[in-house]
């Protein structure tokens, strides 16, 4: 998601940098067109103003030598010397605006050719001036044969001066025509110019459009991608969910399954134990077995087997749990069975030639499973002078054996070194050994599987070798069964609340 | 240095070494999970003649495992001049009584409980 708004907001400044950057070029290009256009429409206001101030002088200058001409006849034609008077003075105003005129048209631009003529008049005129003022002399003085060749001295001057005046008026606008012409092809360059700008502009915004467009179709297809992952996301999730609810049902149905599985397991463990008659016809000893399969049942094998020459208990404990573990118990149990028909003659015997059979069986069920197994080979001892009223032999490798002799002695028999994993390699024969113990009255023996030794309160503390060992010693003195049910009760007592996660089996049994 | 790994183990072999070192707790489901890493074991065992595994990190290992590491031992003894070292802990329950089967199997291995 971040990387999405990060997308969009990108876009966005995209955007309006493009937008910023086409705004500028426009405004530069209006720019330089304005000025441009500022710059002719200047000096076309210039050049009419120019014209208008020189005409408006050269007008006045004309005028006034035209005025002054009339004077000068009136002054030529008048007998009266009062109005010749004033008209002298008229002139000599007249004269006046005309020099006037003509500094202020000296003032504004003019060409050299221009000047030169106005400097040219000024000789003229004054030579025309003192022509005028001979005459007007001379009618002041009262004559009246004034002298026509200097009044046509005059009127030439004069009219010499006008000519120049018209001549210098025709060129300003000749002047002016070039200048207009001028300004015509200043604007059509600046036109040209604001074309060429415009177009620049337009290529530029063009450029900075196609590269917004560019970038936002570059962004939109990480958009796009990004959607298209997440819709993968969103896939892989759905087939997450979809596979989590196939593995519950699967689940439950490993539940039912399983739950099935324990019902048979149960049945399994509990049908085949010795009965209680069957262990009640083994005279010499107080025996007592005990079996508690877990929540999770185990594989927790224990029999008690009569035969010819005294009894054979066999206990052990199968890898794992579950039907399969059930089932290699059951096998376990028959072909121990087996074995007390021909085989107790030679301990070492047996425990070889159930694992042969097991490894087997269990190979040809693609199984890992194999199990401890420990068999105790009880004889009674008739012969009230022997030493011991019985003797067991004692083979495979297990947990160890507590002996509590009737005077509270403990003696531990480890059993590692007595044998191997059943049903785990082809041969095990070079791996067995027995071991041999005997009992006098009051003896205690105590077997049992690491579901009672292992057993685990809520802190995960394990009941523990030690604990066992010690209960045993304090309730030698007890009868088999009251020390199985004392022990027993000792272990729920310290799971507390806790399941059992293993079968707790127990054999305890003490010589009469 | 070839490893494998997954939720809450660890196996690596460093030819260098000729190590094998087991690391968390392994409990794969039958000998077929534990092919990957009997192929390793065997692998790192043809390519030396000295094959150290160094357990004493493997809290847990459940039986299919022990029955694993009893097979390759069974091969490895066939062939006398292998050498085989194992380095396991005595505070790991599961380690005392197998690591000494795996001994009695294959007298010749050498166990080191540290």
């Amino acid at each position: 998601m971040d990387t999405n708004s990060n997308i969009v907001r990108k876009q966005i400044s995209l955007i309006l940098v493009g937008s910023f950057i086409v705004f500028v070029i426009l405004l530069i290009a209006a720019r330089i067109s304005t000025h441009n256009l500022e710059e002719n429409a200047q000096r076309l206001e210039n050049l009419v103003t120019q014209n208008n101030a020189k005409y408006q002088q050269l007008t006045i200058m004309s005028d006034s030598i035209r005025e002054r001409m009339l004077i000068f006849f009136d002054i030529i034609n008048s007998d009266d010397i009062f109005q010749v008077d004033s008209l002298i003075l008229e002139s000599a105003r007249r004269a006046a605006i005309f020099i006037k005129a003509r500094n202020a048209l000296l003032r504004l631009e003019l060409t050299a050719e221009q000047r030169l003529q106005i400097e040219n008049q000024k000789k003229l005129l004054s030579d025309s001036q003192r022509v005028f003022s001979s005459i007007t002399e001379q009618v002041m003085d009262g004559q009246t044969n004034i002298s026509q060749e200097e009044i046509r001295s005059v009127r030439k001057a004069n009219a010499a001066v006008l000519t120049d005046l018209e001549k210098i008026r025709n060129q300003q606008t000749m002047l002016g025509l070039q200048e207009l012409i001028l300004a015509k092809e200043a604007n059509e360059a600046s036109e040209g110019k604001i074309t060429l700008l415009g177009i620049t502009a337009f290529i530029l915004s063009c450029l900075v459009i196609a590269f917004i467009i560019k970038q936002l179709i570059t962004q939109g297809k990480a958009l796009a991608q990004a959607l298209h992952e997440l819709k993968g996301y969103n896939a892989t999730l759905e087939q997450r969910v979809e596979l989590g609810a196939q593995e519950l049902m699967e689940a439950r149905e490993d539940n039912i399954r399983m739950s099935a599985e324990l019902d048979i397991n149960r049945q399994l463990q509990q049908i085949i134990l010795p009965t209680r008659s069957e262990l009640a016809e083994i005279e010499p000893l107080d025996i007592a077995t005990y079996m508690e399969p877990a929540e999770e049942i185990g594989g927790d094998y224990l029999d008690v087997l009569k035969h010819k020459d005294g009894f054979l208990i066999g206990i052990g404990d199968v890898t794992g749990h579950g039907l399969e573990s059930g089932i290699i118990m059951l096998m376990t149990q028959s072909m121990v069975r087996s074995q007390i028909l021909h085989n107790l003659d030679n301990m070492k015997l047996p425990l070889g030639h159930v694992n042969e059979t097991l490894f087997q069986n269990i190979t040809r069920m693609s199984s890992n499973k194999h199990l401890s197994l420990l068999l105790l080979n009880y004889q009674h001892i008739k012969d009230n002078n022997a030493d011991a009223q019985g003797v067991f032999q004692l083979t495979g490798q297990h947990e160890s054996v507590i002996v509590v002799r009737n005077n509270g002695d403990l003696e531990v028999i480890d059993t590692e070194a007595l044998g191997f994993p059943v049903g785990m390699v082809d041969d095990i024969n070079e791996f067995v050994e027995i071991t041999q113990v005997k009992l006098r009255q009051g003896d205690l023996v105590v077997l049992y599987t690491d579901g009672i030794t292992e057993a685990a309160n809520a802190k995960e503390e394990l009941y523990g070798f030690e604990r066992l060992c010690q209960l045993c010693q304090e309730q030698h003195r007890l009868s088999a069964q009251q020390i199985v049910d004392n022990i027993i009760s000792d272990v729920q007592n310290y799971i507390g609340e806790k399941a059992i996660y293993d079968d707790l089996s127990l054999v305890v049994f003490k010589q009469r | 240095m070839i490893s494998i790994k997954d939720e809450g183990y660890e196996i690596n072999h460093d030819p260098a070494e000729r190590l094998v070192k087991f690391d968390g707790t392994l409990r794969l489901r039958g000998l077929n999970e534990y092919q990957p890493i009997s192929d390793m074991l065997d692998k790192a065992c043809q390519d030396s003649e000295h094959l150290t595994l160094n357990v004493k990190s493997l809290d847990f290992l459940n039986s299919s495992g022990i029955a694993m590491l009893s097979k390759f031992i069974i091969t490895a003894r066939k062939n006398n001049a292998k050498k085989i070292t194992i380095v396991g802990s005595k505070d790991i329950p599961w380690q005392g009584k197998s690591l000494n089967n795996l001994k009695r199997l294959m007298p010749a291995l050498e166990l080191i409980i540290e």
